[in-house]
């Protein structure tokens, strides 16, 4: 959510100033193209909105009601996917936000989260009391779940203004499931401002470490007035803040973490907002992308040991293509262009691109929004929620970002902001994103405050679904009914002893291409998306062979699998074979 | 405003320029005359040049002529400007009024000795005939000078004298680009909209307008630049803008094909060669557009955009060491420009 002026308005100054060619001639009588037709409602849906029938009914509160303006309301919540209590259903885990008290100075209170269970067939059931989450502990922005003890059962960590909540997934007394909150006990102690997380076995222990965003350091009694755009007030731009030092917590192996911060090589800069943890230079070894608001974002190479360099410029991912950083929310990472590399999605603020930082290798990234197509969606959108996945099958990764403004009065754009869904399509010999005849159904065709976003099979179809988060706006499910008739092969990884699978490689070679995937600690925006994959095979049906690369270990390969499936593919045990 | 001395007053300037507008030219006109005229009175400066010429070259003794020759020459590239003005002296032409034009000249070329007392006179004055005249002059060289703010109020009073809708096409413009100099893109973009609402043929309100759009709007300014460009072919900027927008929308052929005739016809250029090499970075050939970017940056070692440019092409080749020097070289760019940009933000 970046507010730059300085730099921008001295190209343009150099640029208007300098007179590169002073342009004073006339015009002979020939008048401006009329603005383009645009056929918003042309084209068949893509993803069908089934929250009405869903029992899924929440909207996260940003507080915005007391008029307060603070930066606190600008950055909204997040959906977490797991399957909580093993029924082989995703469930949806969706934070609540809070309420700004217009006293002064303001007061901050927490609002409760929401548990849905899947009960199948698109129908949900509220199980928050039961599973022990309906307490508000704080004003809550973003869920993260992985199984950080290995018992088998994913638990959650839940992120905010005033704490963070490590929600341990244990047996509930009364039978079934339920969440008890050991931060404090794990040591998870650090309570400011905490916004995007990450798992992934960082340290090739085989269990998960914890990566934490931490955001900037308004308080109640750091809340200045800022003036807006012809308006008297408006919210601060993170400018007028100082950034808080991100948190790198080793898992302990024992149900408890140590702070590695200092010595792992992190920064002590960075407005976290996004971060996406996997392989991106190719060693093996996963590695920490961060998405930091108004400040360049950081490439963390992993160089084992929980020691880390930080390499987002020399690597091509820090700032974009004028050299100048930006607002960056949502990250996300894939193969979009078949090269077997995984490249850099990140969705910025207004008056900037959503960056693609394609992977050239060797751990180089070359900015290539405009070359794959993403310049055609201008500059007016602030994007959160950020996805690549393959929604029609056709085995290539297309995008969904969800946008809204963090201003109340912005200037040359919305409040809110319609969502986007661009297809990977061939253009001019390359890769390229385009959207859609139609958007892609209704909710892409209406303006929207976006900001957590989730991809999940919802229904195992092989069709991967939407659930997006807005603030003050009901959470939306998305059913995916795109080409029904595509091939597919939907992959789970176990790890051995279950240990934590981020960083997995896993690829299918179909029709003469091989399809690369990820499986990746955090991503997106304050959201955890289903940890399957699925391959979209075209028109392709025989049998597969699967390959599948296990954080910094071999690969192995499956034969023959049927598409039209989940597999659950394990990790053999070297000392049992 | 300058506070320095000129050696006239310009108030006695001023004035004899006023008597110049009243009873000066038109005593003697010829079609060509009256056309000129005529396409000075709508900004065609082009034309109002050809037509003066042809008139010249039949009438040679013609001071007024040649003065009003003068000034659009000022209007364009300001290459005849001084011929004329000696001539229009040799032809026993207004001394006051040649020193005024020469001041606004001076005013527009960056040198703002005087421009206070103009600026004042023409608010004492708003009515006097030069006064339009005058603060196009003072709005273009507050903003050569890198006084945005200072600008846009020479702009706003130019607004309110301006007789014709093509002068207050042109008003709107100044004032837009001093916006943009603020980095108010937005705002900027709505002066050029209003200019195209006064004079919808506008040339410049059309370009400023397709440049402001190329960040947001990538198909209509593309329109807008091929507008510009059918009309009149031959313009650089207009090609580079519309090879610009191709290239953000991922149409490298498109882009390509325009970009090899630019760089042929215009190889020294360092916009184009700058264009070329962003462009051959964005289609992968590293190599092609270090060179280029090496030779923009040469042609112009100050500008931001190639040294950035070029920043990224020697890291994406791992040339560690030498982006390392090269990023050092665009922090010290990117100081200077935030420094400049302090100093506008000086109150007039």
């Amino acid at each position: 959510m970046n507010r730059r002026v300085l730099i921008p308005a001295a190209v343009l100054a150099a640029i208007a100033a300098a007179g590169v060619w002073w342009f004073t001639r006339p015009a002979p009588t020939v008048n401006p193209d009329p603005p383009p037709v645009r056929a918003d409602d042309d084209g068949p849906p893509v993803f069908e909105d089934v929250t009405a029938d869903s029992g899924v009914s929440f909207t996260y509160r940003n507080g915005e009601e007391s008029d307060r303006y603070t930066i606190l309301e600008s950055l909204g919540g997040g959906v977490a996917v797991l399957d909580y209590d093993r029924d082989g259903r995703l469930d949806l885990f969706f934070t609540g936000g809070g309420v700004i008290d217009a006293t002064t100075p303001v007061t901050v209170r927490g609002l409760p989260g929401r548990l849905y269970r899947n009960l199948g067939g698109w129908k949900f059931a509220d199980v928050t009391a039961a599973a022990g989450l309906a307490g508000a502990p704080f004003y809550s922005h973003g869920a993260f779940a992985a199984d950080y003890d290995r018992d088998g059962f994913t638990d959650l960590f839940v992120t905010g203004f005033g704490g963070v909540a490590l929600y341990h997934n244990e047996p509930s007394p009364t039978g079934g499931r339920w969440f008890v909150e050991r931060a404090a006990a794990a040591g998870l102690t650090d309570n400011r401002w905490a916004t995007a997380a990450a798992w992934a076995d960082l340290d090739a222990d085989g269990f998960p470490d914890l990566y934490v965003c931490h955001y900037l350091d308004w308080s109640p009694a750091n809340d200045p007035v800022c003036t807006g755009n012809g308006v008297p007030r408006d919210v601060c731009p993170p400018q007028r803040f100082k950034a808080l030092p991100h948190r790198l917590y080793r898992n302990n192996k024992n149900g408890t973490f140590t702070d590695v911060t200092s010595t792992a090589g992190l920064r002590a800069d960075g407005k976290g907002l996004g971060v996406v943890v996997l392989d991106l230079d190719g060693d093996g070894k996963p590695d920490v992308y961060v998405a930091n608001d108004a400040g360049d974002n950081f490439l963390y190479l992993n160089r084992g040991g929980m020691r880390f360099e930080e390499r987002g410029f020399s690597a091509g991912v820090a700032v974009d293509e004028h050299g100048l950083f930006n607002g960056s929310m949502g990250v996300d990472a894939a193969d979009y262009d078949g090269s077997g590399r995984p490249s850099l999605l990140v969705a910025n603020y207004q008056g900037e691109f959503h960056a693609l930082y394609r992977n050239l290798g060797g751990g180089r990234f070359r900015y290539h929004t405009a070359p794959a197509g993403l310049g055609r969606l201008g500059q007016k959108f602030v994007g959160f929620g950020t996805a690549l996945f393959d929604f029609d099958r056709d085995g290539w990764e297309d995008v969904a970002i969800a946008n809204g403004h963090v201003l109340r009065h912005p200037v040359g754009s919305t409040f809110k902001q319609r969502p986007v869904l661009l297809r990977n399509e061939e253009h001019d010999g390359r890769r390229q994103f385009r959207e859609l005849p139609g958007k892609g159904g209704a909710y892409f065709r209406a303006d929207r405050m976006g900001r957590g976003l989730a991809v999940a099979d919802l229904d195992d179809d092989g069709r991967l679904d939407l659930v997006v988060s807005h603030s003050n706006e009901p959470v939306t499910l998305l059913r995916n009914v795109a080409a029904p008739e595509r091939k597919w092969i939907g992959v789970e990884v176990a790890a051995r002893d279950g240990r934590d699978r981020a960083g997995t490689v896993i690829s299918v070679t179909s029709d003469g291409r091989k399809l690369t995937r990820y499986v990746k600690g955090g991503g997106s925006y304050l959201s955890t998306s289903d940890a399957r994959v699925v391959f979209g095979l075209g028109s392709a049906d025989a049998p597969v062979e699967v390959a599948v690369t296990w954080p910094g270990g071999p690969t192995h390969h499956y034969a023959n699998l049927a598409p039209g499936r989940y597999w659950l593919l394990t990790e053999p045990d070297p000392v049992k074979k | 405003m300058g506070n320095r001395i000129i050696p006239l007053t310009v108030l006695a300037l001023l004035a004899a320029a006023g008597g110049w507008f009243a009873f000066g030219p038109g005593a003697r006109r010829t079609d060509h005359r009256a056309e000129a005229e005529a396409a000075a009175g709508r900004r065609d400066f082009v034309a109002a040049r050809d037509h003066l010429a042809r008139y010249l070259a039949s009438d040679s003794a013609d001071r007024d002529a040649h003065l009003l020759a003068a000034r659009i020459s000022r209007r364009l590239d300001g290459a005849a400007t001084e011929e004329h003005l000696g001539r229009y002296g040799e032809l026993g032409g207004d001394r006051e009024v040649l020193e005024l034009e020469r001041a606004l000249s001076r005013i527009e070329a960056g040198d703002p000795a005087g421009s206070g007392r103009v600026f004042d006179f023409c608010m004492k004055h708003p009515d006097h005939p030069a006064a339009p005249f005058a603060l196009e002059s003072l709005t273009i060289g507050m903003r050569k000078i890198g006084q945005p703010d200072r600008a846009l109020r020479c702009a706003k009073e130019w607004l309110r004298v301006a007789a014709t809708p093509a002068d207050r096409a042109a008003a709107h413009v100044g004032r837009g680009q001093a916006l943009a100099m603020k980095g108010l893109g937005a705002e900027a973009a709505e002066e050029y909209r209003l200019a195209l609402a006064e004079s919808p043929t506008d040339v410049e309100a059309r370009f400023h307008l397709a440049e402001f759009l190329s960040r947001d709007e990538l198909v209509e300014a593309l329109k807008l630049f091929r507008g510009l460009d059918a009309e009149r072919p031959e313009r650089p900027e207009v090609r580079l803008g519309m090879a610009r927008c191709q290239r953000q929308l991922g149409d490298h052929t498109a882009a390509t094909a325009i970009m090899t005739p630019l760089l042929a016809a215009r190889p020294d250029d360092p916009d184009v060669m700058t264009e070329a090499g962003t462009l051959a970075l964005d289609r992968g050939r590293a190599d092609e557009a270090e060179d280029l970017l090496r030779r923009a940056v040469s042609k112009a070692p100050d500008r931001r955009t190639p040294n950035v440019q070029l920043l990224r092409c020697l890291q994406e080749r791992g040339k560690t060491t030498e982006a390392d020097a090269q990023r050092a070289r665009v922090k010290q760019i990117d100081d200077e420009l935030e420094r400049r940009i302090a100093a506008m933000s000086v109150k007039p």
